[in-house]
C-alpha cells in the first residue's frame, strides 16, 4: 500500500503531511489580524465565501510569530466543521511513498513531538509527518 | 442505497422524532383513541413501506405491532401501561433497525423476543397469529386500515443539507461577484438601462440570500420533542418521577445546531435525571416535594440562542467534586486553594472527571461533560454554570444564531474593522458632546452620559491595539452597549462606518477561545470581519462592573448593603488625609475651573452651568487651574467637595469605630492597615436649607405688613428666606400660604387669630409682657424658626 503525501517547508523544517487532510493550498492574498487571541492565530482570510482561520504553525511549533505576508502560502484543510489554513514557507511537490517507508518507531524532537505521527523516508531523507489537527490542539487546551 | 429506500428512511425517521413526545403522552393516557390511532398509523405506514421494500424484519415487527394495536383500537385488547411499554420497545427497534439501514450496520436481533412479547397481550386465540404470512391478515385489518387515510399532504421536499450548504456558498458568492460588479459599474455612470438591471440583479440576490438563510430555520421544537421520552424511560429505569417542563419550543434556530445540539443536550438531561434529581425518598427527607422537576427553556436574546437547563436536585457539592479532582490529580491541592468557585465548578468539564458514585447505565460512562462543552464550542457556544447546592442546578447554554442573518455595525478601531450586532447598541454618540464625561476614578474609567456613568474603555485598549495614527486627529465616537448578561458600559471606537446586514458564522473554536468574538462575518466587500461579543467584551472590560452600577444607580446599593458591606470612595482631601464616602451620594466625578469658584454668602460656592452650587473640602480659594471634585448628591440637591485625588472603590463592613466628631465623620474603618474616616455627608446639606426647598414643595410665608415697613421687609423676610422658605407680602397669597406671620402691633384682618398659620410675632423679649399668649419675640432668630416649624408640623396633621 502506498499513501499520497504533500512535501513542503513548514516552520523552518522540512515535512510530509498526508494528502487525506488536505483540501487545497492556496495563496492566502488580503488577511485581517485577530486581536486579543492566541498568537497561533495569523489571522483570518476569505476563500470563495469562506472565511479561514490562519495559522501560524511557526508559532505554535517554535513560539516565535512568522511574518505573514499577502502572497504566502497555505494549506486548506477542515478540522472540526471549521476551515483553516496553515501557513506554510514552501511546497515542493505531492508525491506517493510506499507504505515501507514509513516507520512510527522513531521518535521526533521534543518541540515536534506534539505534532508529528510518524516519520518517513523519502528522497533519502527522514521526514516527519505533520498531523494538521494537532497543530490546533495544542493552542486550543493553552487557550482553554 | 437506492432511493426509494433513503426516502424511507428519512421519513420514517421524521414520524419517529414527531412520534415520541405523543408516545409518552400515550402512556399517561393508553385509554386515549386518538394517541392510539397515530402510534398505529406510524406502525401501519412503516409496514406498508417495508412489503414493497423488502425488509423483512422491519415487517415482521411492524405487523405484529399494527396486529396489536388494532386490537387495542376495536377494545378487544385493554390498553394498559404494559402493552404501551412492549409497543415502545418494538418501536425502538423499528428506528434502530431504520437506522442500520443508512449505516449499513448489523441491529441484534431480538425482533422475536419482542414480537412474543407483544403476543402476549392478544387474546389467547389470536397468539398463533401467522406474523410471517402478511396476506391473510391484511384482509383482517383491511377495515382498520380504510379510515387512516393520511391527512392532506403538504407540499414539501427533502434537501439535504449539504445542498443547502452549497446554495448557501453559491449565493454567497454571487453577492461578492455583485459588489465587483457594482464597483467596475461605478466607472460607466450614466448608463442608466445597464444600471436599472443591475439593481434588479441586486435586489433578487438579496431575495434570494434571505429565502436561503430562512430555509435553513428551524423551530427547536424538533430537538425538544425527543426529550419527554428521555425523561420517561430514565423515569422507569431509575425509579424516579421526574416532570418535565419545556418552554420556547417555538424558537427558531439553524437546522445544523439542532442536530449538533442534540448529543449534548441529551447528555446534560440525563445528568440531570440521574444525579441532579435524587430518589423520591431523599427528596422528601430533605424537605422536597418528591416528583423532580426539570425545565428546559429556549429563548433567543439579541444574537444569542440561550438553552437553560435547570434542575431542582442537589446541585453540585463543590466538597466531592474538589476531592475528586485531586485524587483524579486533575489539578494539585495549592492550585485549587488560588482558584475561585465559578472556576471549581468549571472542573465538570474536565476530561474524566465524574462525581457519580456510582456508574449508572444513563449516565457517567466515561462520556463527560468535557464532549458537552467541545460539542456546545465547535458551534460557537459557551455553557454557563449556576449551582445551588441543595436546590438544583442550572446550565445555560449560550450559542451564537449561526448563519443567520443579523443587523450589524460595522466600527473602526486600531486600523482594524470589527462587527457589533445592532440589538446590543443602546445608542451611539459623540465623543465630544456636551452630554459626555470620562472620569478616571482609581485608575478606571468612568464615562457619564446624561447624568448616567458606566465602565469605559476603548477598543483599542480591550484588544491590545495601538490607535491607528489615521484617526489621529478626529473625533472619536461612543457606543452605549447593553450586553446580554451584565452591566451596560460604554465602547469608545474611532469610528462608525455603516450598518450592515451581516451573515454571521461561527469562528474557530480557537477564535472563540477569546470570549471577545461571537464569530465571524464576510461583507460585501470580502474582507473577513470579526464581530464583537458585548457579553465578552464587558467582561474584558472589568470583571467587577457592579461597583459602577452603584453610582449610577442609587436604588441598587441598598441590594449591596444587604449582601456584602457598603460601597465607598476613598480620596485624598485636600490637606492630603485619606477620607471615604458613600459610593451612593457620589453623583459624578468633575473637574472644577478655579476661575468657577467664589468665595460670596460667607461661603465658596462653584458656578457650574450657571447654578451655583456650594463647595466644601477647601477653606479658601486657591490658585491652581482646575481642582478635582466629588459632586455629593442627597436626591435633591447637590454640592462639590473638592479633592486632591480619587484614590478607589472598595466595600466595607459598616462595622465602624465611633468617631468623636459624629457630625463630621461616620467612623472610622481599617483599609490596608490603614484608619480611613468615613465621611459624613450630612454635614454638606446641615446648613443648606436654601437648597434643599428649592423645588415644588417649597414653603410659603406670607407676611403681613405695610409696604413701608422696614423690619418686615429688609430682615424678617431675608432671614426666612435664608432659612428656605418662600416670603410673598401680597394679600393674594395669604389663602394659600402655608404660615401667616404677623407682628402683634399690626392689624390681622382677614385671617382669624385662632387660625392655626398664625404666628404672631412680639416686640417685648419676654411672653408675658405679650398681650397674644403663643407668640414670639422678633429677634429671636431660632425661636422663630423653631415656631414656624412647629406649625407645619401641626398643619400636617
Amino acid at each position: 500500500m502506498s499513501s499520497l503525501f504533500l512535501i513542503g517547508t513548514l516552520a523552518g523544517s522540512r515535512v510530509a503531511v498526508s494528502s487525506d487532510q488536505i483540501e487545497s493550498v492556496v495563496r492566502i492574498g488580503d488577511f485581517v489580524e485577530v486581536p486579543g487571541c492566541s498568537n497561533a492565530i495569523a489571522g483570518l482570510f476569505a476563500l470563495r465565501s469562506r472565511v479561514l482561520t490562519l495559522i501560524d504553525c511557526n508559532y505554535v511549533v517554535t513560539a516565535l510569530q512568522q511574518n505573514c505576508s499577502h502572497s504566502a502560502l497555505a494549506l486548506v484543510a477542515e478540522i472540526g466543521g471549521c476551515h483553516y489554513g496553515f501557513l506554510v514557507e514552501k511546497i515542493e511537490e505531492v508525491t506517493v511513498i510506499d507504505d515501507d517507508f514509513r516507520n512510527q518507531a522513531i521518535d521526533p524532537a521534543e518541540n515536534w513531538a506534539p505534532f508529528v505521527s510518524e516519520i518517513i523516508r523519502y528522497d533519502n531523507q527522514m521526514l516527519m509527518v505533520v498531523d494538521l489537527e494537532k497543530l490546533l490542539t495544542e493552542p486550543m487546551s493553552l487557550a482553554a | 442505497m437506492d432511493e426509494i429506500l433513503e426516502e424511507f428512511v428519512a421519513e420514517t425517521r421524521e414520524t419517529l422524532e414527531i412520534l415520541s413526545s405523543q408516545l409518552v403522552a400515550w402512556e399517561k393516557a393508553p385509554y386515549d383513541s386518538d394517541l392510539l390511532d397515530s402510534v398505529f398509523r406510524f406502525v401501519h405506514n412503516v409496514k406498508g413501506s417495508c412489503g414493497f421494500l423488502d425488509l423483512p424484519r422491519l415487517s415482521k415487527l411492524s405487523h405484529a405491532a399494527e396486529e396489536l394495536l388494532s386490537a387495542a383500537r376495536v377494545g378487544q385488547v385493554q390498553a394498559s401501561s404494559d402493552v404501551v411499554t412492549a409497543v415502545l420497545a418494538v418501536i425502538d427497534q423499528i428506528a434502530a433497525l431504520t437506522e442500520a439501514i443508512e449505516n449499513g450496520q448489523s441491529v441484534q436481533d431480538i425482533d422475536g423476543l419482542l414480537i412474543s412479547k407483544l403476543m402476549q397481550f392478544l387474546p389467547s386465540g389470536d397468539q398463533t397469529a401467522d406474523v410471517d404470512g402478511t396476506n391473510n391478515i391484511y384482509a383482517v385489518f383491511d377495515d382498520a386500515a380504510l379510515d387512516l387515510q393520511p391527512a392532506a399532504k403538504s407540499r414539501h421536499v427533502r434537501i439535504s443539507l449539504n445542498l443547502l450548504d452549497k446554495l448557501m456558498n453559491g449565493v454567497s458568492d454571487m453577492v461578492l461577484a455583485r459588489n465587483e460588479v457594482s464597483r467596475h459599474l461605478q466607472k460607466h455612470l450614466g448608463e442608466s438601462e445597464m444600471n436599472q438591471a443591475f439593481v434588479r440583479l441586486s435586489s433578487s440576490a438579496a431575495e434570494i440570500r434571505d429565502a436561503v438563510s430562512l430555509m435553513r430555520m428551524q423551530s427547536i421544537d424538533r430537538l425538544f420533542s425527543s426529550l419527554p421520552r428521555l425523561i420517561r424511560d430514565i423515569n422507569l429505569e431509575l425509579g424516579k418521577n421526574i416532570e418535565l417542563h419545556i418552554e420556547g419550543g417555538d424558537v427558531e434556530v439553524d437546522r445544523e445546531m439542532v442536530e449538533s445540539l442534540r448529543d449534548p443536550l441529551t447528555h446534560i438531561m440525563r445528568n440531570s435525571a440521574d444525579h441532579g434529581i435524587e430518589s423520591p425518598e431523599e427528596r422528601v427527607a430533605n424537605g422536597k416535594a418528591p416528583n423532580g422537576n426539570i425545565r428546559v427553556k429556549a429563548r433567543q436574546s439579541g444574537n444569542q440562542i440561550l438553552i437553560e437547563i435547570a434542575d431542582d436536585g442537589r446541585g453540585i457539592n463543590l466538597e466531592i467534586l474538589r476531592d475528586k479532582a485531586i485524587s483524579q490529580q486533575i489539578v494539585t491541592p495549592a492550585a485549587l486553594q488560588k482558584m475561585s468557585e465559578r472556576e471549581q465548578l468549571a472542573l465538570i468539564f474536565h476530561p474524566g472527571l465524574s462525581t457519580a458514585a456510582q456508574v449508572s447505565s444513563i449516565s457517567g460512562r466515561g462520556v463527560g461533560m468535557d464532549v458537552v462543552l467541545t460539542n456546545i464550542q465547535g458551534i460557537g457556544g459557551s455553557i454557563e454554570i449556576d449551582n445551588m447546592p441543595g436546590r438544583g442546578l442550572t446550565l445555560t447554554l449560550r450559542m451564537p444564531l449561526t448563519l443567520s442573518i443579523i443587523a450589524g455595525l460595522s466600527l473602526r478601531a486600531g486600523n482594524q474593522t470589527f462587527g457589533l450586532t445592532r440589538s446590543s447598541v443602546v445608542e451611539i454618540l459623540g465623543k465630544n458632546s456636551a452630554n459626555v464625561q470620562i472620569e478616571n476614578v482609581g485608575g478606571r474609567k468612568i464615562a457619564i452620559i446624561r447624568g448616567v456613568a458606566r465602565e469605559y474603555a476603548t477598543l483599542e485598549s480591550i484588544m491590545g491595539l495601538e490607535e491607528s495614527e489615521l484617526g489621529a486627529g478626529q473625533a472619536r465616537t461612543l457606543i452605549v452597549v447593553r450586553p446580554a448578561k451584565g452591566m451596560q458600559f460604554v465602547l469608545d471606537v474611532e469610528a462608525v462606518i455603516d450598518h450592515e446586514e451581516l451573515v454571521v458564522k461561527p469562528g474557530a473554536p480557537l477564535v472563540m477561545a477569546s470570549g471577545i468574538y461571537s464569530g465571524t462575518t464576510l461583507p460585501d466587500n470580502g474582507r473577513p470581519m470579526l464581530l464583537l461579543d458585548a457579553s465578552g467584551l464587558a467582561l474584558a472590560i472589568n470583571a467587577n462592573a457592579e461597583n459602577i452600577a452603584d453610582v449610577a444607580e442609587s436604588e441598587t446599593v441598598t441590594n449591596a448593603e444587604e449582601s456584602s458591606g457598603t460601597a465607598v470612595l476613598t480620596f485624598e482631601t485636600v490637606d492630603g488625609r485619606v477620607c471615604a464616602i458613600r459610593l451612593a451620594v457620589v453623583e459624578r466625578m468633575e473637574e472644577i475651573d478655579a476661575e468657577d469658584l467664589s468665595q460670596s454668602g460667607g461661603k465658596l460656592r462653584a458656578n457650574i452651568d450657571g447654578r451655583l452650587i456650594d463647595v466644601f473640602g477647601v477653606k479658601e480659594l486657591s490658585s491652581t487651574e482646575k481642582l478635582k471634585s466629588l459632586r455629593i448628591s442627597d436626591g435633591t440637591s447637590s454640592v462639590c467637595l473638592i479633592v486632591n485625588d480619587v484614590l478607589d472603590m472598595t466595600t466595607i463592613d459598616l462595622d465602624l469605630v465611633q468617631s468623636t466628631e459624629p457630625d463630621l465623620y461616620e467612623g472610622v474603618f481599617l483599609l490596608d492597615g490603614k484608619a480611613i474616616e468615613l465621611i459624613n455627608p450630612f454635614q454638606f446639606f446641615a446648613g443648606n436649607a436654601l437648597q434643599r426647598s428649592v423645588g415644588e414643595n417649597g414653603v410659603r410665608c406670607y407676611i403681613e405688613c405695610d409696604e413701608k415697613d422696614v423690619w418686615e421687609r429688609n430682615m424678617l423676610a431675608p432671614l426666612l428666606k435664608a432659612a428656605g422658605y418662600d416670603v410673598s407680602f401680597d394679600r393674594v397669597d395669604m389663602g394659600d400660604a402655608d404660615i401667616v406671620l404677623a407682628r402683634e402691633l399690626n392689624a390681622m384682618p382677614a385671617v382669624a387669630i385662632d387660625d392655626a398659620r398664625v404666628l404672631t410675632i412680639r416686640e417685648a423679649i419676654h411672653a408675658h409682657q405679650s398681650s397674644v399668649k403663643d407668640s414670639v419675640y422678633r429677634y429671636d432668630r431660632v425661636g422663630l424658626l423653631t415656631a414656624i416649624e412647629a406649625r407645619l408640623a401641626q398643619g400636617k396633621r
